[in-house]
């Protein structure tokens, strides 16, 4: 029997198929490997009973022509995704003990095809940070280390416990939600795949909404490959979601030939900031090189308008946010705070917040409230509006000449240490997000990839980012670098009990 | 106009949380240094450009009726509110 924790879904899929595994023995693997694993901190919730009777039935199904395409397969999905039954907080307080009476269209379409639910991961209050160090669960840990360093890691964030999961082999594969990059830098922090698709490819129905504009899902996977086979299932449209588009899901699968001859890869000067260290952009040199040696044509491009793709996107995505999050007020489900006899409604409400938020939410919520308040609207939410469509004009015109994708590296630094950053200035923070955020605001499919490590041994992403709806094109470049760029390392198991 | 005090306490009234001295110190601190990252898009000229709303021009302009066409589960909604009564949820009493 190969090594039940290194698998990947394609290959997972033949050995169940062919019955040299059973769905059973697959799932108590990958339940014995998280609960050997808590000190990652990656599961908020294991649904340990659910799990093992699913596969005992999917089991029995294998045999069928209909089984589902996932049938048996252990996915893990950010607590972001409402789970009819189970536990669903987004990793805050204000959502104790709430019980989606639901399901999320995507996680949905997983179980049809007969996945088998692991738990719900870890993540970012609200899918509001860039850590994992605003969970209410305290972060998650990313199970790579730096050798000269005595701090655990951050996995990244907002989708940390997914990509730490999947990197530690504590699933087959997670889903995430990318607001402004929250699936691809935590998939280049921890060593994975991970895919932003176009905005409208998945119905955001039964996700627990942070800025409705920017948000999708997708998934993070060990392969491209997986990620491809994901995606399709998750994708299509949802009359429950306005905002997801009718149109065709390509198998996105057979799209991976890995022939990328004469395709053209356009280069953005603007991404070429001046404290990117040298070990991302001799990791972007490598890739370009790589893609050229496979036969694509290399092109300078340039997105004038990339530097206020950040400034743009912390006016945009707060003032959502504190939209979205103002039905949180302790009346219809969650946490309520306890009152005084002579106190009402107003003190319910604000007290309910006050304790039920952590501060990167609640600063996120006060951004929101001021750029939409009266005499700050036009000069920061509208005047926003303006520059992301200058933002996706930039990208419109590089793709009219034929380029067929932009690579870019998918952070401007590796995984730092837990703590490290200055809790006192938000925007510190906010800075990872500078090569991410731009797709997110251009409604474009991203995709990250690991290709490299730093010199201390810490995986490093390259991001493929395709115009819309060119998820298969995107999906095949990087099956191409994956390929070329061979990355094969894994973190050291320190982590187990 | 800098963020003070003044203008975070009204924020904080606005978006209904409760602040302490010490929250307002450190909003006030923070969102001054988000406020000047946002200050960037003044170099921007927008005077001919067009203010994007949606994701219209990515296949998004054809949205179907918004129809009810599910409900009548009261009970189901109900189950997670922190309080409820004879089929609604409660808060204190607000008409005196």
């Amino acid at each position: 029997m190969s090594d039940l924790a290194s698998l990947t879904i394609s290959k997972a899929r033949d050995l169940l198929s062919t019955g040299e595994v059973s769905a059973l023995e697959l799932t108590e693997h990958y339940l014995q490997r998280i609960e050997s694993s808590r000190n990652l901190n990656t599961f908020c919730f294991t649904a340990t009973e659910l799990a093992l009777e699913k596969a005992k039935s999917c089991d029995r199904l294998m045999s069928s022509t209909d089984r589902g395409k996932l049938c048996g397969i252990p996915l893990a999905v950010k607590d972001i995704f409402c789970t009819q039954s189970l536990p669903t907080q987004a990793a805050s307080k204000i959502l104790e003990g709430f019980v989606p009476p639901y399901e999320s269209t995507v996680t949905e379409r997983l179980w049809k095809e007969n996945a088998v639910l692991l738990g719900k991961l870890n993540m970012d209050e609200f899918a509001m940070g860039s850590s994992n160090e605003t969970s209410v669960y305290g972060p998650a840990i990313n199970p790579w280390q730096d050798p000269n360093e005595a701090t655990p890691l951050s996995p990244g964030g907002s989708s940390g416990g997914s990509a730490a999961a999947v990197a530690a082999d504590l699933c087959l594969a997670a889903l995430g939600t990318d607001t402004g990059g929250s699936i691809r830098q935590p998939a280049a922090f921890n060593g994975v795949v991970g895919i932003k698709p176009t905005y409208g490819r998945c119905s955001r129905w039964g996700i627990i909404a942070f800025a409705s504009s920017l948000d999708q899902a997708g998934p993070i996977t060990k392969t491209v490959r997986d990620s491809a086979i994901l995606l399709e299932i998750i994708s299509g449209h949802d009359k429950k979601d306005s905002t997801s588009v009718r149109c065709e899901v390509p198998n996105f699968e057979a799209a991976l030939n890995g022939d990328i001859r004469g395709k053209k890869i356009g280069i953005p000067k603007e991404y070429r900031i001046d404290d990117t260290p040298a070990e991302i952009i001799k990791l972007w040199e490598i890739g370009i090189n790589q893609l050229s040696d496979s036969g694509a044509e290399i092109v300078d491009v340039s997105l004038p308008h990339t530097k206020y793709s950040l400034p743009t996107y912390y006016v945009l995505a707060p003032a959502e946010a504190s939209s979205n999050l103002a039905r949180y007020d302790g009346v219809k489900y969650g946490y309520r705070a306890t009152l005084k006899d002579d106190e009402g409604i107003n003190e319910l409400y604000k007290r309910t917040r006050s304790e039920g938020f952590g501060d990167e939410v609640k600063r996120r919520i006060m951004v929101g409230t001021y750029v939409l308040s009266a005499g700050f609207y036009e000069a920061y939410y509208q005047k926003a509006l303006k520059v992301r469509s200058l933002i996706k004009r930039d990208f419109r015109e590089v793709f009219s000449k034929g380029v067929s994708a932009i690579l870019t590296p998918t952070t401007p630094s590796p995984a730092f240490p837990l703590g490290s950053k200055n809790k006192k200035s938000p925007v510190e923070m906010y800075l990872n997000d500078i090569f991410t955020v731009p797709a997110n605001l251009a409604g474009l499919p991203a995709v990250s990839i690991p290709t490299g490590i730093t010199e201390k041994g810490l995986p490093l992403g390259l991001q493929i980012i395709g115009p819309a709806w060119e998820e298969a094109n995107v999906l095949n470049i990087a099956h191409r670098l994956e390929k070329d760029s061979n990355f094969r390392i894994k973190p050291k198991q320190w982590w187990t009990s | 106009m800098p963020i003070n005090s003044k203008i975070v306490r009204r924020i904080g009234d606005l978006a209904r949380i409760d602040l302490s001295i010490t929250d307002v110190d450190m909003f006030s601190e923070q969102l001054g240094e988000i406020v000047d990252l946002m200050n960037q898009l003044d170099g921007v000229d927008t005077s001919s450009v067009q203010e994007m709303d949606s994701e219209i021009g990515n296949g998004h302009e054809n949205r179907p009726k918004d129809i009810v066409n599910e409900g009548n589960c009261i009970e189901l909604i109900l189950k997670n509110a922190p309080e409820t009564k004879e089929g609604f949820f409660t808060v204190k009493k607000v008409i005196e």
